[in-house]
């Protein structure tokens, strides 16, 4: 039997991330792995944001040969099936209101896993960590009602005060932990992804750095291209039809919808054009709540990354926020070995912060931005939603069919009758606003109320303010 | 086998994953508690569950394909389907994810 100041299950980005800020703060920490290699068992997680560099300086020094930096993204809106060609696409920079200079400069830098995973694996070993590949955590030690350790398939008995379970989705220590069974059907995505081998000249020519785009169909959960270096990833589908209630309730099968909308006209074009070649057949579960999960801790024990539910509820971005929560439990854990208390209460504190933390704070409003998916997932208003986008550019700058002023005097009746969606959107977006901005949306309103009144006086008319 | 056809539908998934098959087996199935819903035949991914006589029934073989991603464990509410990791080492191998 050994024994550690701290065990992380699992090196992945949340896990590793732990161990290395363990070590940092002089602690003894050991990682064991499942796999014959951090980063082997992934298969999600292919870009890393913007926040990633703001938050973990370190980064910015680090170039994996799959690397490529996304500073344009792009959203396809196709026809339904069986055509399922473009209607509509928009390509979008970074706004230059975004209040860190990464996030002004990109979005995300994509990359395969195994590169970061082995880089941050590593990294955390320089820093003292002790790193056992090859490893599946069969047991937890308990004492005195607190996890004081782990046993693994072969046996052995490792002791600590604190353990992180960094396993995953389908985290084995939060079920042992007693925390769950397993997630719920609702709150949980099964994925599908194909990896193309691309030659990275055309790669370059053709999709340069607007490396991560999406396509949207009625009836179809929507599907991402992600491009590196030299690979592409296809897959999917979106929450609507990935989450596993769903899917069994639509009998959505992930892999047979996933092959499906690959064959659509503007993805093979994609492919051709990047001279595309299959190279592997991935598939996955990602947590996807729209509620940020408190069940994460007991005595002794703190969950990180997709074990603790922490991907974000819109686009399920996963990496860095397990990275930010895995160095909040590890902090958590010397503060708390520090006191001498590793209690429930005392591991409750890593909790607290993350729920503070710009982690939890993307939950604000989850159920909220889910329903952006729900209504897109509909496939008649999918359609509807492609049509006002199209009805407005093509009548209100790129009309060549008819005289400008007949096309104009339509972009009324196209918002008029489009009310009910757009006040869909407002649905959707009206609690965060009053949630996250309440007084300066009310001082703003003062404003407008203010020019109202203004106006009506210079032009002989009558508001009341 | 034309291009788009090897890009999507007609894709082989069997051939484009490496699993180093485990040495047990980490997929538990109580035919007892199965209530026949089809939940894991409709969302498993390589399709290694099956419907025979009302109740699901797992592909003696999946070992040698299943992606681990544990779907099939989600799917089911019935209790019926177990899921543990692979031994160390074994099981599913990316490369490129």
């Amino acid at each position: 039997m050994e024994s550690y100041d701290l065990i992380v299950v699992g090196a992945g980005p949340g896990g590793s991330v732990a161990a290395m800020t363990a070590a940092e703060l002089g602690m003894k920490a050991l990682m064991l792995e499942r796999a014959n290699y951090p980063g082997e068992k992934n298969a999600s997680g292919f870009a890393l944001s913007s926040k990633g560099e703001r938050d973990f300086p370190f980064l910015k020094e680090v170039e994996f040969p799959s690397m490529r930096i996304g500073r344009r993204t792009q959203a396809h809106f196709l026809s339904p099936p069986p055509e399922m060609e473009e209607r509509f696409s928009m390509v979008t920079a970074t706004s230059r209101r975004i209040s860190y200079p990464e996030g002004r400069d990109y979005f995300v830098k994509t990359m395969y896993r195994p590169e970061l995973d082995r880089y941050l694996a590593e990294r955390a070993v320089r820093k003292g960590a002790e790193l056992r590949l090859k490893t599946l955590v069969t047991g937890m030690v308990w004492e005195a009602g607190k996890v004081c350790g782990v046993r693994t398939e072969g046996g052995e008995e490792y002791r600590a005060p604190v353990v992180i379970g960094a396993d995953g989705v389908m985290s084995m220590t939060a079920r042992m932990a007693g925390l769950r069974e397993k997630f719920g059907r609702d709150e949980v995505v099964s994925l599908c992804t194909v990896d193309y081998a691309v030659p990275k000249e055309r790669a370059d020519a053709v999709i340069h750095e607007n490396c991560f785009q999406t396509y949207f169909a009625p009836g179809f959960g929507g599907l991402y291209l992600i491009v590196m270096a030299d690979g592409v990833h296809v897959g999917g589908p979106g929450v609507t039809n990935s989450l596993v209630s769903r899917a069994v309730r639509k009998r959505i099968n992930p892999a047979k919808e996933v092959l499906q909308m690959i064959n659509c006209p503007p993805i093979q074009r994609q492919l051709t054009a990047l001279d595309a070649r299959p190279r592997e057949w991935q598939a996955h579960m990602l947590p996807w709540m729209d509620q940020f999960n408190r069940r994460i801790y007991t005595g002794g024990f703190m969950l990180v990354g997709d074990a603790a539910g922490v991907p974000e509820p819109l686009w399920a971005e996963g990496v860095w926020q397990a990275m930010y929560s895995g160095r909040l439990a590890a902090e958590t854990a010397h503060e708390a070995l520090q006191e001498g208390d590793t209690s429930a209460s005392s591991m409750q504190r890593y909790c607290d912060r993350l729920e503070q933390s710009p982690v939890g704070q993307e939950f604000i409003a989850g159920v909220q931005l889910r329903q952006l998916f729900e209504m897109l997932g509909d496939p008649v208003i999918f359609d509807e939603a492609t049509d006002l986008l199209v009805d407005l550019s093509n009548n209100m700058l790129w009309n060549c069919q008819e005289p400008k002023a007949v096309s104009i005097n339509r972009l009324f009746p196209i918002l008029f009758e489009n009310l009910p969606l757009l006040m869909g959107m407002l649905r959707v977006y009206a609690p965060i606003l009053l949630e996250t901005g309440g007084d300066s949306l009310r001082k703003r309103i003062e404003m407008i109320k203010g020019v109202a009144a203004m106006v009506a006086q210079m032009t002989g008319g009558e508001v009341e303010a | 086998m034309s291009r788009k056809e090897e890009h999507g539908e007609k894709l082989d998934k069997f051939a484009l994953s490496e699993i180093v098959p485990a040495p047990s087996d980490f997929i538990l199935f109580d035919a007892e508690k199965c209530t026949g819903c089809s939940g894991c035949v409709i969302i498993c991914p390589m399709d290694l569950w099956k419907m025979r006589e009302g109740r699901a029934r797992l592909e003696a073989d999946y070992r040698e394909k299943c992606m681990e991603c544990g779907s099939c464990f989600i799917a089911c509410e019935s209790g019926a389907i177990d899921f543990t990791y692979p031994p160390g080492g074994s099981g599913v191998v990316y490369k490129f994810a």
